[in-house]
């Protein structure tokens, strides 16, 4: 009877009706996948891997590693549940094994003895990173085949699991051991007895256990109900294996071979799918959108929406979907009449960054920096290869890691979330690594913090003199989107969440380059600076910033005075098909753009992969530079504007208007010219959103000067604000109408 | 008096976010306020209180404030004759059916821009008008409130000290004992009909102690209050009066001495969460103070220990209007165990904070009280009282009278028996100004002006932003916060605005609004929210006539749309995941939204009974334009779509389809 209703909710949970299935249900995620998962150990849910790692089976079966202790924390033949962000779009829910009645699970803790021989947690951050004894380096394919590939206590292993029937053997390969390597096998709740040889084992529930090539299998004696496995001392390499079942006879599967297994994969994507592009036809526009089309309807059911992006050369690009797809498209140089997509990747942990680095691609997931390399030419990866994983996460949903860059030197730059709570609003406990960016050194050895402080930017910049940009998104902390800049040189550097200000106690918050109100950006993409063979009508240095919720493009322009980096941006006449997420420079001079949908965003599709080129024949009419005054503001425009229009104080408009920044979520917009102190106050303790004062600013006069292109504003009382919006309303000498308004930060104007 | 003086003077020179509306017919002119023009006035009703049944014109007049320089289309809707002036010149007139016209294009620079807006009604005095505007970059709609200005004038602001006095004189009941002979006949201001408590019973609700010193010092113990003084507590005689009148209203209570009850302290501070989120802090001061003086007029909760008799506050809770129909506090469909919660935390909070008094009441004589009940007149409010048939001067009589020399609101009146009503400042002139504009307006209904009355009186702004106004509740709602600290959760909500009213005559049907109101709704449209929007039942039918009419809109329930089914496909298609992805963060009847986020978004089955068609369009142009700092996304530059390769990338287009889809059965 128990029995029965341990199974009834297993059977609702993983049945599916046939009609309606949701796209997740049906996605080949492929044979290894990364992720936050639950599972259950002794009846109860748990969060089974921060950086978990599921390999199918096949069969039905599943068994899910986590790969900073090192552990096998479950085998079972099942379903999943769905949940998490990037599946079912749920905050704060997982994707849970249906392992209640699995064959066997592991308690949380490390998977591997030290040298003391101890299991204790002696990580610095308890139940968070890699143990001190041991690293996960990776793993490898053979078409569905998984090798696992780790080193304990010095000791490189490769492990490679197996169902065959209800059998389930983990075979192993291991290089030298000076000592002798304990690990865990299984913990149940009732107790082991080992046979005389030390080879097989039995549990009061059944479990059958049993080891090859020499390793002792021993019942815990600390603990009733934990069987450990001993690898002996050995300078050879040794082939050992675990088999387990509750069948009558256990016998393990065949030894596999690893050098076969990790020699190159034949391949389980082999289809190559291709698409036409659409190339704009628009010819009175500055900027044209060109559609590189992407393969939504795929054999896999993959979900497209790439989150990152790198050129591998002038004819192919890499791409990253949010549910940790990598594809390549070929077909970039030519007329766009057929591109080739291959997907090379799959299961990566919420890929949203991509960096091509001599041609090898690197991948940022949220838990870890991977390298993907392709051992046998076929295009696919068949050695996915950490290259960092020094990162600590946490089970928040929220907190992203974003984007991939490199500077000149080669090292490596990617955004991580704080732990945003499901509403929200406020954050969940916060790890070393929450609100940061990282720069990981070129050899990915060296993890280094360069700034704190950070709530949710979806993406960063790198300037060609070692400048680092990042935008942001307003919540707790955080009065609105804004730009930051400063050099790597001059970091760390605190950029205002103080839940995730860390060791950078004494130090100021670094105001950013420009705030931006809600409706120029709700929530930040990446910067990206106009390289010397750009041809988008900006200068080569300009800096680009991408507006994900608003799915624009926007010009910085910066004002360095006093030395104070402050500025403005105005936006860039692109129209885009989804949102802004992410830009490259292509070497033909024009920019990709691709952006998805995944959060609040006003994207027309889930995805899109675009690029932009400039007309040079239609006018762009774009403000070129923005300069303070102590009298107000100069503007220089692309083109020789019409006098009457530029020196006619009503073609303009201003407004300015502050923001507090505060434990509350967001801001609202506060008087400059008659500051209430008391509101502002106010602001600290309840959100403040609905305050909405902008003060009007007159425009005494409007000056053009001799070059035809700049206009000397007079602003009455011009002074410093967080926010100060000029619109304008003009015309060129050709009657070509510029209107269009710049946003800007005004701390020092003298 | 001279501090009223100096307010008014300083109101009549100040710019005010309205425009001025002057009313004309047959040589009369009434001229008021108006936060927009609109109109909706059925046949058979007057244009105004002040003026008669019949054909009428009105003109408009003020400036709209342009911000940026604007390239503007103006036009108009409804039925009648209209004709609009910008900066002196006429920009678009109109006559018969409203809205084929519109203005050429104009050029407004920022700044002020003079406007005279004239209308006249048909021949029968039936009038419907709303005024338009356009632009590249903003579908057509109508000129939101905000852009509004004006400079006051004698006559506007004697229009509105008219009125005023005419809503104190409601409020006080004067027409209770002063009644008009004839009745207030068939369609009378509505707030004529307001009856006060009822009292029967009240001794098994309220402590004697407590009902004593209300009728001896009523706005003691609530500074707002609407009961007059009625008996002087200062004499001995008065003190026997409040004594005597409290036997005779509790002399046929029926239980006997209840012992206080002593709340489970898990109660209270569920009781105390409950508070904080139903926003009480809004409209009452904390339970344990007194009530201030610092202008947001809230009722004080520190004597609710002293008055409610053990388990009757919580039933009070429940139902506020069992004997108050008309009473400020809506109901909130508390649960019994809510409203239980909220009276412990009150009960416990208010305990031992009541008003003090230095009233010594000797023991009351019940026979007494009721031969006083009766002289008072009591029954003309209080149904069931004795004294309910009025030997005062009658309506029509006291408005031959000077009010500032004889009466109840006279200064030197040598009053034996008077009442003396609770005004605030600035009623008093008000009513005098009243006085002088007779009683006839009593007896008009004014739907449109009745809800802009109520949303004063029902302090609907206490809750919700109106224009550019935050609510009051955003700036006091923090102050009570500590009550929910133990609620990790609440903090993982998304966001929790409030709708706002500036637009509600023109986005709801007056079915919905009235459902709203009346509490009778089945479903949340805003379940994330931890306020509630509570019933305000009395009102809910005229109350939602009225905000359709303000907004100049024929009061209706849904009307039938009539669906194409190819642009059902589309619509269907551009609001999933292949679209604009609408469904991540609403849900369609019980289909969840996929990853609602940050905030909340109504339910897509709500759509078809709640929202009329011109509202949606403004609202899917630009969300953000219409609810200030909302996260709704815009999809459309102009009306050039992100969607450019459906329906020729039209975006009105494209959110037809969709309304289309929202209607499909």
């Amino acid at each position: 009877m128990k029995k029965l209703f341990l199974i009834f909710p297993l059977i609702a949970l993983i049945s599916t009706p046939a009609q309606a299935q949701k796209w997740f249900e049906t996605m080949d995620v492929g044979p290894a996948w990364m992720s936050t998962f639950k599972d259950h150990y002794n009846g109860k849910e748990r969060v089974g891997a921060i950086k978990g790692f599921s390999v199918d089976l096949a069969d039905g079966w599943r068994a899910l590693y986590d790969t900073e202790t090192l552990r096998l924390a479950s085998v079972y033949k099942g379903g999943v549940k769905w949940g998490g962000t990037p599946w079912t779009g749920g905050h704060g829910t997982y994707v849970t094994m249906q392992n209640q009645d699995g064959l066997l699970a592991t308690a949380t803790g490390s998977g591997w003895a030290d040298p003391e021989g101890s299991f204790e947690d002696k990580r610095p951050l308890k139940d968070h990173g890699d143990m001190l004894h041991g690293a996960f380096k990776g793993h490898y394919l053979y078409g569905r085949e998984v090798v696992l590939e780790y080193e304990v206590n010095g000791t490189p292993i490769l492990e490679n699991l197996t169902a065959v029937d209800s059998t389930v053997t983990r075979s192993f390969s291991f290089g030298a051991r000076q000592a002798a390597l304990t690990m865990v096998v299984a913990d149940t709740d009732s107790k082991f007895t080992v046979a005389g040889d030390t080879a097989s084992a039995q549990s009061d529930g059944g479990l059958k256990i049993v080891a090859t090539g020499g390793i002792k299998l021993v019942a815990d004696a600390n603990h009733v109900g934990r069987l450990l496995a001993v690898i002996p001392v050995g300078k050879d390499k040794l082939l050992a294996q675990i088999a387990f079942g509750k069948d009558e006879k256990i016998s393990p599967a065949a030894q596999p071979d690893f050098k076969k297994l990790t020699s190159g994969s034949p391949g389980i994507w082999k289809e190559i799918l291709t698409t036409q592009g659409k190339i704009s036809e628009v010819k009175d526009k500055p900027y044209m959108t060109d559609l590189v089309t992407i393969p939504s309807k795929n054999p896999w059911g993959s979900n497209l929406r790439f989150g990152g992006f790198d050129f591998i050369d002038e004819d192919s690009a890499a791409l990253s979907t949010w549910n940790g797809d990598v594809w390549i498209v070929r077909g970039l140089k030519g007329d766009w009449n057929e591109f080739k997509w291959q997907r090379i990747a799959s299961g990566l942990f919420e890929t949203l960054g991509v960096k091509v680095v001599n041609g090898e691609i690197y991948v940022n997931g949220r838990d870890q920096i991977t390298k993907l390399i392709d051992l046998n030419g076929d295009g696919e990866t068949d050695q996915y290869k950490v290259f960092n994983r020094d990162v600590y996460v946490s089970q928040n949903f929220h907190e992203f890691a974003f984007d991939l860059q490199t500077d000149k030197e080669g090292n490596f730059y990617f955004s991580k979330s704080s732990p945003v709570r499901p509403g929200g609003r406020g954050f969940d406990e916060i790890l070393p690594h929450h609100g940061i960016i990282a720069k990981i050194s070129p050899d990915g050895k060296k993890f280094e913090v360069i700034a704190t402080g950070i709530r949710a930017p979806g993406g960063l910049g790198i300037g060609p003199d070692g400048q680092v940009t990042i935008g942001e998104n307003e919540g707790t902390w955080q009065p609105c989107c804004k730009i930051s800049s400063f050099n790597v040189k001059n970091t760390p550097v605190f950029l205002g969440t103080e839940a995730s200000r860390h060791a950078l106690k004494d130090a100021p918050y670094r105001e950013p380059l420009v705030y931006l109100p809600m409706d120029v950006d709700n929530s930040s993409g990446s910067q990206v600076w106009v390289p010397d063979f750009g041809k988008i009508g900006l200068k080569t240095g300009d800096l680009i910033h991408l507006s994900y919720g608003k799915s624009s493009i926007y010009r910085v322009l910066p004002v360095i005075q006093n030395g104070k980096t402050q500025g403005g941006v105005v936006k860039l006449p692109i129209s885009l098909q989804s949102s802004a997420m992410r830009a490259r420079f292509h070497q033909d001079g024009s920019m990709y753009v691709l952006g998805f949908r995944g959060w609040q965003t006003n994207a027309a599709t889930e995805c899109a992969f675009q690029r932009i080129r400039y007309n040079e024949d239609a006018v762009l009419g774009l403000l070129e530079k923005l300069e303070y005054t102590d009298q107000g503001v100069n503007l220089t425009f692309s083109e020789k504007l019409d006098k009457e229009l530029a020196e006619d104080p009503t073609s303009y408009s201003a407004q300015r208007w502050d923001y507090v920044r505060g434990p509350q979520y967001g801001s609202g917009e506060f008087s400059v010219d008659h500051p209430d102190q008391a509101l502002r106050e106010k602001a600290l303790t309840a959100e403040s959103k609905t305050h909405r004062k902008r003060d009007d600013v007159k425009i005494t006069s409007a000056k053009l000067a001799a070059d035809g292109k700049m206009v000397e504003l007079v602003l009455e009382g011009m002074k410093p604000s967080m926010s100060l919006k000029v619109s304008y309303d003009l015309e060129d000498t050709d009657g070509e109408v510029l209107k269009s308004e710049v946003h800007a930060t005004v701390y020092d104007s003298k | 008096m001279l501090k009223s003086i100096a307010l008014i003077l300083i109101l009549i020179s100040s710019v005010h976010a309205d425009l001025v509306a002057t009313f004309t017919q047959n040589g009369l002119k009434d001229t008021r306020l108006v936060r927009f023009p609109a109109l909706f006035i059925p046949a058979g009703k007057p244009p105004t209180p002040f003026l008669s049944v019949g054909k009428f014109d009105v003109e408009w007049t003020g400036n709209i404030e342009i911000k940026e320089r604007s390239r503007l289309y103006f036009s108009f809707e409804g039925k009648g004759n209209a004709s609009l002036m910008i900066d002196g010149e006429l920009a678009v007139s109109e006559e018969g059916e409203l809205g084929k016209a519109k203005s050429k294009r104009l050029r407004l620079n920022p700044g002020s821009h003079e406007i005279s807006l004239k209308y006249s009604s048909a021949v029968d005095g039936s009038a419907n008008f709303r005024l338009y505007w356009e632009g590249e970059e903003m579908t057509r709609q109508t000129m939101p409130p905000t852009v509004f200005a004006s400079e006051l004038n004698e006559n506007v602001t004697k229009g509105g000290m008219i009125r005023r006095g005419r809503m104190v004189f409601t409020e006080q009941h004067c027409a209770k004992c002063h009644a008009p002979e004839g009745g207030f006949g068939a369609d009378p201001m509505p707030e004529t009909g307001e009856i006060a408590p009822i009292l029967v019973g009240i001794g098994d609700r309220v402590s004697d102690e407590w009902l004593k010193h209300w009728i001896a010092n009523p706005k003691a113990l609530k500074p707002t209050t609407h009961m007059p003084q009625l008996i002087n507590p200062e004499t001995s005689e008065g003190l026997q009066q409040a004594a005597d009148l409290t036997a005779f209203l509790t002399a046929s209570k029926t239980g006997g001495k209840v012992d206080k009850l002593v709340p489970d302290k898990e109660l209270i501070k569920a009781g105390g969460a409950n508070f904080h989120e139903q926003g009480c802090i809004a409209c009452h001061y904390p339970a344990n103070e007194e009530a201030k003086v610092d202008g947001t007029n809230r009722v004080p909760l520190n004597n609710v220990s002293s008055k409610f008799l053990p388990d009757q506050l919580g039933a009070f809770l429940k139902t506020p209007e069992a004997y108050h129909p008309y009473t400020g506090m809506p109901n909130f469909r508390l649960s019994d165990e809510e409203a239980a919660s909220i009276a412990a935390f009150l009960q416990t909070e208010s305990d031992g904070k009541e008003t003090k008094s230095t009233y010594k009441f000797p023991v009351g004589d019940a026979t007494r009280g009721a031969a006083l009940a009766e002289s008072l007149q009591c029954g003309t409010c209080h149904p069931g009282l004795p004294g309910g048939v009025s030997k005062s001067v009658s309506l029509d009589g006291i408005f031959k009278l000077d009010w500032a020399q004889k009466g109840c609101v006279a200064a030197n009146d040598s009053r034996k028996e008077l009442p003396v009503p609770n005004l605030g400042e600035g009623d008093l002139e008000a009513l005098l100004a009243f006085s002088k504009a007779g009683p006839d307006s009593l007896k008009k209904q004014d739907l449109a002006e009745f809800a802009e009355r109520q949303v004063k009186a029902k302090r609907c702004t206490a809750c919700h932003a109106l224009d550019d106004e935050a609510s009051l509740l955003n700036s006091l709602h923090a102050s009570t916060a500590g009550l929910v600290a133990h609620l990790k959760t609440l903090d993982e909500r998304v966001d929790q605005s409030r709708p706002q009213l500036t637009f509600i005559g023109e986005m709801l049907y007056t079915s919905y609004i009235e459902s709203m109101l009346s509490g009778t709704v089945e479903q949340r449209p805003r379940p994330w929210l931890g306020t509630r929007m509570p019933a305000f039942k009395a009102y809910a039918k005229t109350l939602a006539e009225g905000f359709s009419q303000l907004h100049g809109f024929e009061p209706c329930a849904p009307l039938k749309i009539e669906t194409v089914p190819e642009l059902v496909k589309i619509g269907g298609s551009l609001v999933g995941a292949d679209g604009f992805g609408c469904n991540t963060c609403h849900g369609n009847g019980d289909i969840q939204p996929t990853a609602a986020f940050e905030v909340g978004a109504v339910n897509f089955k709500l759509i078809p009974e709640r929202l009329r068609e011109g509202y949606y369009y403004r609202w899917m142009d630009h969300p953000a334009a219409v609810v200030p700092g909302n996260k709704m996304p815009k999809y459309a530059e102009g009306n050039q779509s992100q969607r450019g390769d459906i329906l020729d990338g039209d975006a009105t287009k494209q959110y037809q389809a969709i309304w289309n889809w929202l209607h499909e059965k």
